[in-house]
């Protein structure tokens, strides 16, 4: 089977603007991907590009195996950044509107507009609209909106803002039982920790080039650096091949900077032998992908000046 | 198809249940049919009164005191008519008072003695030719019953009937060419052309603004409420726009039919207090360029406010901008006067042909006279491919404008939007 999304070196300028510099990817089917990238980066042209509102000057983008067409409209689901409704219309007239114009018929729309209220605890606004609700509730229609049709490919851009944890929440779990159903969701967000817990792969963008690229994982472990994370009581300046000693914000973890000659397992095996340390939890650190996209989008001079010294770390 | 069906219903359902297109469109017409009825009844009442003071005195020449009615009321009628025979045909007539000369009856006009006089050719058995003079030239006054009886009776006395005179009898016993006298009934009978082309120009305006209204409302929504991006998603610009265009016309199509229908039937109602209209009959060819330019005015609005819309952000800033439209648009309505005194000089026709003022200046035009074949087809083509080139430049705009989300757009993003592949 075809990959969900195809694209191949698009580029895209606005006069003498490169908005989208000869930008490759693909999104496999029934993955959760998360396109990342600072503001201004070229996510949403690309996104533009991906949904035909905008044509790439050059490159090819395939989506659910063809080039795109209106039919191919009818099976996505589009959730953009920029994003309202009527307000004046009573919610599920207004969903199953929306359903309509995806290629559904009235009456199942309005079934599914009903249902879809229901899950998203908006059964009791069935009949009220989208100006008397709050921006919260606001914001969960207008995901109904995007997923009404039960689209194959669902394309959604920073869905989680102006929510609050618990319907954080609601979204998220509707996300992956769609993933589950084998939907294929593409993500731009901006809550890291979001995608480090969803997204299969992402990609990153930075100045309308192509900057990060791969398996989450994959690409935390590219950007680990020679380090452990450990708990527990103990000088731990005073370890063999410890080069700098970071502790988190907590204080309760500490992050050991390894020089070149020493391997976590030798870290871990002294901190056995030695009746110096009392250990609770030991790991290998992975940089959060926070830290990576900080230090890829602000210039690794940012990241370096948030990290201690280590003198300061034994002062 | 189906898309711009789907936004057409959506759109014309939207509107009939919002409570201010319910109040104008039904509104408008409930109240004035109620004034109508107030009007009727406080006259009623009025007239009541008159007639007690006034005793059950018959309405004839001899009873009647001038000055106790104006000379625009009905009531004026009731001043006897006279008339001046040159054809030897008629002896006396009841209810017409003989002149000898038409001096005579100029005078006997003039003085307020009759109301009016006719004045029978010489040659009439040729022609079949009465002239009617008057006063203040007054379609719905003119009854003509009296002098007609007159001429049949004096037709069949003659009794020869000879082919002419059955022809006459038959068909055109007379043909009356009113003639008005002086400068007052000449500013009369202009008059009567200009409401009549004033009328039609403002049917025009009024339709095509109303419509335009709603229009800029309705293409402004999607930005007002960045809804336009969920949309685009779903289908094209062009559906979104075409649907909402057509939505809105219907609706201002329904409302403009309500109120016209409402303001005939009351017309019709008020035939005897506004005796003025009710003789106004315009050619064939004159309905048909009224029609034309109607259906091609209001799409030319509605078209040149769809590129309003698609130009401004909100609702407001395209009301402002509208007023760039408008203004020459309404050019003709201050030139009416000389569309009324010479709609065939070079400055009506300059002004038929540059569509933004074509609309109007033909119905100006066309209400008042023959409008050549030629200038007709060329002024409505043009005006035809500028409706195609507005509704293009609009749906590219349209376009643009939902991609810049509420942002008020710059020149440069318009050349550039507009130039790229959609």
């Amino acid at each position: 089977m075809s990959n969900a999304i195809e694209v191949q070196r698009i580029t895209k300028r606005y006069g003498q603007k490169v908005a989208v510099d000869d930008i490759s990817f693909e999104v496999r089917r029934g993955e959760i991907f998360s396109l990342l990238g600072p503001n201004g980066a070229g996510k949403t042209t690309t996104i533009r590009m991906i949904l035909d509102i905008i044509k790439p000057d050059s490159g090819t983008i395939h989506v659910l195996g063809a080039p795109f067409s209106e039919e191919t409209k009818k099976r996505i689901g589009y959730l953009p950044e920029e994003r309202g409704l009527y307000k004046n219309v009573p919610l599920v007239e207004l969903l199953s509107y929306i359903g309509t114009l995806k290629g559904m018929r009235r009456r199942e729309a309005e079934q599914r507009a009903a249902q879809l209220l229901d899950e998203l605890d908006l059964g009791a606004y069935k009949k009220g609209k989208v100006r008397e609700l709050s921006r919260g509730m606001s914001q969960k229609v207008q995901f109904a909106a995007t997923i009404i049709h039960r689209p194959e490919l669902l394309i959604i851009d920073e869905p989680f803002a102006g929510l609050d944890p618990v319907n954080t929440e609601i979204i998220k779990n509707m996300i992956f039982r769609l993933r589950s159903e084998g939907a294929t969701i593409v993500m731009s967000i901006h809550e890291m920790h979001q995608v480090e817990e969803m997204a299969d792969r992402l990609l990153m963008i930075h100045q309308g080039r192509r900057v990060l690229y791969g398996e989450v994982d994959e690409v935390r472990q590219r950007y680990a650096e020679n380090a452990v994370i450990v708990s527990g009581q103990g000088n731990w300046a005073a370890l063999r091949g410890v080069m700098r000693v970071q502790p988190d914000e907590t204080g309760r973890n500490v992050t050991l900077y390894l020089d070149n000659q020493t391997t976590p397992d030798q870290v871990m095996a002294e901190l056995a032998n030695s009746p110096n340390y009392s250990v609770r939890s030991f790991a290998i650190a992975v940089p959060r992908l926070n830290d990576i996209f900080i230090r890829v989008a602000g210039g690794e001079a940012k990241i370096a000046a948030s990290v201690p010294s280590m003198a300061e770390v034994r002062s | 198809m189906r898309a711009l069906w789907l936004v057409f219903h959506f759109e014309t359902m939207r509107q009939l249940k919002r409570l201010g297109y319910l109040l104008v469109t039904f509104g408008v017409p409930i109240a004035a049919v109620a004034l109508f009825l107030l009007f009727r009844v406080l006259g009623s009442s009025a007239a009541e009164a008159g007639t007690g003071g006034r005793g059950d005195s018959p309405l004839g020449a001899n009873v009647l005191g001038e000055g106790a009615i104006s000379e625009d009321s009905p009531l004026a009628q009731a001043r006897p008519m006279g008339f001046v025979d040159h054809s030897g045909l008629l002896g006396n007539v009841p209810t017409l008072i003989r002149f000898s000369s038409e001096e005579a009856a100029l005078n006997a006009l003039k003085n307020g003695e009759i109301s009016a006089y006719y004045v029978i050719a010489a040659d009439y058995l040729q022609t079949g030719k009465v002239e009617a003079y008057f006063q203040r030239f007054n379609l719905g006054s003119l009854s003509d019953v009296a002098i007609r009886q007159a001429l049949l009776s004096a037709l069949i006395r003659q009794a020869d009937l000879a082919p002419q005179k059955l022809a006459l009898l038959q068909a055109r016993t007379l043909d009356v060419t009113p003639i008005a006298i002086g400068e007052v009934a000449s500013q009369a009978t202009e008059n009567t052309n200009l409401l009549l082309a004033n009328v039609f120009a403002i049917l025009l305006l009024f339709t095509a603004l109303t419509t335009s209204g709603y229009l800029l409302q309705s293409l402004t929504e999607e930005r007002e409420n960045r809804a336009a991006e969920v949309l685009l998603s779903a289908l094209r610009p062009r559906d979104l726009l075409f649907g909402k265009f057509l939505a809105m016309n219907v609706l201002a199509l329904l409302q403009t039919t309500l109120w016209i229908g409402t303001a005939l039937f009351l017309l019709s109602q008020a035939a005897g207090i506004l005796p003025d209209l009710s003789g106004i009959a315009l050619r064939a060819d004159q309905v048909i360029v009224l029609v034309i330019y109607f259906v091609l005015g209001y799409l030319f609005f509605s078209s040149v406010y769809a590129i309003i819309s698609a130009l401004t952000a909100n609702f407001r800033e395209g009301t402002q901008l509208s007023v760039v439209v408008i203004l020459p648009a309404m050019l003709p309505f201050y030139l009416s006067v000389a569309f009324i005194n010479t709609p065939n000089e070079a400055l009506p026709v300059l002004l038929s042909m540059i569509p933004i003022t074509a609309p109007l200046a033909m119905t100006l035009r066309a209400s008042v006279t023959s409008v050549p074949l030629g200038e007709v087809l060329l002024s409505a083509a043009l005006l035809s491919l500028t409706i195609v080139a507005c509704v293009w430049l609009a749906a590219r705009l349209f376009r643009v404008n939902m991609l810049l989300s509420g942002r008020p757009p710059k020149l440069r993003d318009v050349l550039r939007l507009v130039s790229e592949r959609a």
